[in-house]
């Protein structure tokens, strides 16, 4: 880089003189009377002058860094027409300036006006191309009022390749080689761009360069996106590979592509653990609270699950062996009201499992090591409201899980310590491909270091 | 005579005129508290009655909650976010050079004086899962579960000492005397299992916190409130045990006779200190029975162990971590672990970040990374929520205590950046929130304070924490005081 170029990038700095000294200059001209100003002639003139020359080096640093980076040459043609004009009337003003101020008032204020509307348009223009025409266009009224004001695209299987590929790379690419910039003469922001390629070449096709750049080591000069920036994350690298790899197709959704399961992290998650479908829209009357009364004194804890709701849930953790039987007659008056259940650790009689069938209100039930048994299963299947089932710890096996099938709205169930086999998970899960089960059984495995105490 | 003048002038003042304004305004006044809820009007927590008899009963949240329990893991100490989670390249080149003054300027540490060398990061950085959450090779196992987790990037607090900053975490104040966050928790929720505390406390690594037992205390709320320590060998609760040539039906009769007498002077006097005393006997006596049973791991099977690695007949950190998800499962409410180590100044090896620190990952990674993935299995995980941090971060620079450069590689406390994680219901999961400067030593964006993680704990147990209040010395206390905002950024 010669000197020559070097000081074009001052341009940004130097530009931000002239632009306050010429407000601060509007201002004094609306606010304070003409006369007064007289008064402080040789100051404004100093003050104008100095923001004359400013001005004036702007427009020839400007001048240079246009010619040194790839900007929308539209913009730059706009911004620099707008900065010249500016400039001119700057000194203008500096020369005429004890002329305006003994002029008719509607000259000066025109005057003014006229620098004021040069101000904004060269500076909006300015401001254009380095943040991008959009930086400060307002969001829509909608985000404006809701409270997440993220509104990001995301990728699912029906979005096209090219789409996915767009998304990923608009949040990491595009600021450099987008439609304000296009560093190396590559655009990535349309099919054209990425097709045709920069001044390195192709990036997609046999001599393609696109993969290679993402894949080079970080510290590599050549590695894209530079060091300094974002970087594109591990299954963002994988996704883009496979894409280019597999012949870059453009109008194709991800699901008829095939997307390899590898590739599956790319697509949106759903939130955790969706506790809407947990808790029914419409409110439901209150319990009858002598009902809860008696199962207080069955040592059933019953709590509604937000002191705005009559929804309620209920754990039998304290409940005596000899009570679970009254306690059971009595959950089944509470009905309507009963939505989260926790059966964990109990014995229930054969009977007392059937009313558990009777609770069709029921989104979560939990009987982890609780005697549940294949059969005990059967009658679960009324509960066709159920989202969520916790069998872990049970003596459940696949016979008792195939039954579930016709629980539709089941969204996870969990298996570990059960009798369940990988048969009957595989074929559960064929079934019901959104259903999440978890079969659990992770570990933790030891790796060397894990043994190896450290010294010096 | 003076006084009498005074007292005629004061009634001059009120005319007929002032008293019919007041009377008008008055009346209109009461009429318009009604239509508009004020301050002490919250449909909160304000003076919740806990007459039922048992402090301790079950309550429901204020709207529904996205998790029921927490385990709460404090690396007291403050472990180093640069040789963890926050992965900062450019200070690798500037290793070795001579801190800018613009970075010492009116600042003040805790042992750094004079102008200290910039220290690069000790360990290699990977990006980790499908989320790309920089994790170091000192954590091996955690790296694994990346995708479980939600980062906090830019911690700040304002205490760079120990304790004060381990208060300010669990107690929303630097000071002594409020109520620690899982006091404030039962105080709202009450527990399930009423065989078990449920707050309970279990600390590892050789020492207590620095800010001692406070940090568990219950402050001015009722001390059946504070958290119950179970030690990690030998009996698990001291004093639970009956007395000699005492059995068990004597022991409940005695306990009988005296809540009879306890529940009269609570009528006469309404003091809440001796509900928590009758409560406190008979669980104490409930716990008799229970807690051997529950803080007994010996009966776990192998594969759990060798999951944790955790071992019966040792005092260690996995320990712990098989017991926080065995209390969580049985209905406590919410864990505190405490692992003691983590200040690594570099004064010798232990306190170094590039041989002690890398021992004190190796004693707990595995643990954590099994309480995850057991809590997950046991469909737990959606229900709980578990919190790893330290009570703030550590410098770019390496120590130079008293001007001079230690003898091991180490940082001092640093309160304007740190990281802690967050692992369970209603958050995103593998996402990272927050952001530090190139060399890590303040927050760029996503800056939260302990009272933002406060609060979004609490909005996850189903509280709005400004409505959860206590009233003390004549005004309601909360626990992030006048400040705190949900992270909303991290919930799902």
């Amino acid at each position: 880089m010669n000197i020559y170029d070097y000081l074009g990038k001052f341009h940004p700095l130097a530009v931000h003189l002239p632009i306050g000294i010429l407000v601060v200059f509007i201002i004094l001209g609306l606010f304070i009377p003409k006369k007064q100003l007289l008064d402080a002639y040789v100051i404004l003139r100093l003050l104008l002058l100095v923001s004359a020359l400013s001005a004036t080096f702007s427009s020839l640093s400007g001048y240079i860094l246009s010619g040194s980076d790839s900007y929308d040459t539209q913009l730059v043609s706009g911004h620099k027409f707008l900065a010249i004009v500016l400039t001119i009337v700057n000194w203008i003003v500096v020369f005429t300036l004890n002329y305006l101020l003994r002029a008719p008032s509607w000259i000066f204020n025109t005057m003014l006006i006229i620098v004021l509307m040069l101000l904004i348009f060269t500076g909006h223009a300015g401001g254009a191309l380095t943040h991008g025409s959009d930086f400060i266009s307002p969001p829509s009224v909608r985000t404006w009022l809701s409270s997440d004001s993220t509104q990001m695209r995301q990728i699912s299987m029906n979005t096209t390749a090219f789409e996915a590929t767009s998304i990923i790379l608009e949040q990491k690419c595009y600021s450099c080689h987008g439609k304000n910039k296009q560093k190396g003469n590559l655009r990535l922001d349309t099919r054209e761009g990425i097709l045709n390629g920069g001044e390195n070449g192709k990036l997609i096709g046999a001599e393609g360069t696109f993969v290679h750049h993402i894949l080079l080591p970080l510290d590599d000069e050549e590695h894209m996106p530079p060091k300094e920036k974002k970087q594109l994350l591990p299954i963002e690298i994988n996704y883009l590979v496979w894409w280019i790899e597999n012949g870059s197709d453009f109008d194709h959704s991800l699901s008829t592509l095939n997307l390899p399961d590898s590739l599956s992290g790319i697509i949106a998650k759903e939130g955790v653990i969706s506790t809407n479908n947990q808790i029914p829209d419409e409110e439901v009357q209150p319990a009858d609270s002598k009902v809860l009364e008696n199962l207080r004194k069955l040592n059933v804890i019953v709590t509604p699950i937000g002191r705005n709701s009559n929804f309620l849930s209920v754990r039998f953790v304290n409940v005596l062996q000899d009570s679970v039987t009254a306690a059971m007659d009595e959950l089944t008056r509470i009905n309507p009201q009963l939505i989260w259940l926790n059966l964990d650790d109990q014995k229930l009689h054969n009977e007392d499992w059937d009313k558990v069938g009777l609770l069709s209100n029921l989104r979560k039930l939990s009987v982890r090591n609780s005697n549940i048994t294949d059969t005990h299963v059967s009658s679960l299947l009324p509960l066709t409201k159920l989202v969520s089932l916790n069998l872990v710890g049970t003596a459940v096996s696949d016979e008792g899980l195939i039954k579930i099938n016709n629980l539709a709205m089941l969204e996870f169930i969990y298996i570990y310590q059960t009798n369940v086999d990988r048969a009957g998970f595989e074929s559960l899960q064929a079934e019901f491909p959104d259903l999440r089960i978890d079969s659990g059984n992770y570990s933790v495995p030891i790796f060397a270091s894990d043994t190896t105490i450290f010294k010096r | 005579m003076a006084i009498d003048g005074e007292n005629l002038r004061r009634l001059e003042e009120q005319t007929r005129r002032h008293f019919i304004r007041n009377c008008t305004l008055g009346l209109g006044g009461l009429a318009f508290s009604s239509l508009w809820t004020g301050c002490n009007q919250s449909s909160g927590l304000v003076h919740q009655p806990i007459s039922s008899g048992n402090p301790l009963a079950p309550r429901a949240p204020q709207f529904p909650a996205r998790v029921k329990n927490v385990i709460y893991i404090h690396m007291a100490g403050a472990p180093s976010q640069l040789e963890l989670f926050d992965y900062k390249p450019d200070l690798e080149k500037l290793n070795g050079q001579e801190c800018p003054q613009s970075l010492l300027e009116g600042k003040r540490f805790a042992f750094i004086r004079g102008v200290p060398k910039m220290l690069g990061p000790q360990a290699k950085f990977q990006q980790r899962g499908d989320s790309g959450a920089w994790i170091s090779n000192y954590l091996p196992h955690l790296s694994t579960i990346a995708d479980e987790l939600t980062f906090l990037k830019a911690v700040q607090t304002d205490q760079f000492n120990h304790a004060p900053a381990q208060l300010l975490m669990h107690t929303g104040s630097p000071r002594l005397g409020r109520p620690s966050m899982g006091s404030w928790v039962t105080y709202g929720l009450g527990t399930e299992n009423s065989n078990l505390p449920g707050f309970v406390v279990l600390t590892s690594g050789g020492n207590n916190p620095d800010a001692g037992k406070s940090v568990w205390g219950s402050g001015f709320l009722p001390s059946v409130y504070q958290g119950v320590q179970c030690r990690s060998d030998g009996e698990p609760v001291l004093f639970i045990n009956n007395p000699e040539h005492i059995d068990r039906n004597q022991r409940q009769a005695s306990i009988e006779a005296l809540s009879d007498i306890n529940k009269l002077t609570y009528d006469e006097f309404q003091d809440p200190e001796i509900l928590t005393r009758i409560s406190q006997y008979e669980l104490a006596y409930k716990m008799q029975s229970t807690v051997p049973e529950v803080m007994n791991i010996s009966d776990e099977s192998q594969s759990v162990h060798e999951m944790y690695g955790s071992n019966p007949n040792k005092s260690i950190f996995a320990n712990n971590a098989l017991l926080a998800r065995k209390l969580v499962e049985k209905g406590v409410r919410f864990v505190q672990l405490f692992d003691w180590g983590w200040d690594t100044h570099g004064t010798s090896e232990s306190g170094s970040i590039d041989i002690g620190l890398v021992n004190k990952c190796r004693e707990t990674d595995k643990a954590v990374t099994a309480l995850i993935l057991d809590l997950k299995q046991r469909g737990l995980l959606d229900e709980t929520l578990v919190i790893w941090g330290g009570e703030f971060g550590r410098t770019p620079m390496q120590e130079n205590r008293e001007g001079k450069t230690n003898s091991f590689k180490g940082r001092d406390h640093h309160a304007e950046a740190f990281t802690m994680w967050m692992a369970g219901g209603g958050l995103k999961k593998g996402f990272s929130f927050g952001e530090t400067d190139e060399i890590g030593y303040s927050g760029i964006n996503g800056k939260v304070t302990p009272h933002d993680v406060q609060a979004t704990i609490l909005h996850l147990l189903g509280f709005d924490h400004e409505q959860m209040t206590y009233p003390f010395q004549g005004r309601q206390f909360r626990l992030t005081d006048v400040h705190g905002h949900v992270i909303k950024d991290i919930l799902a």
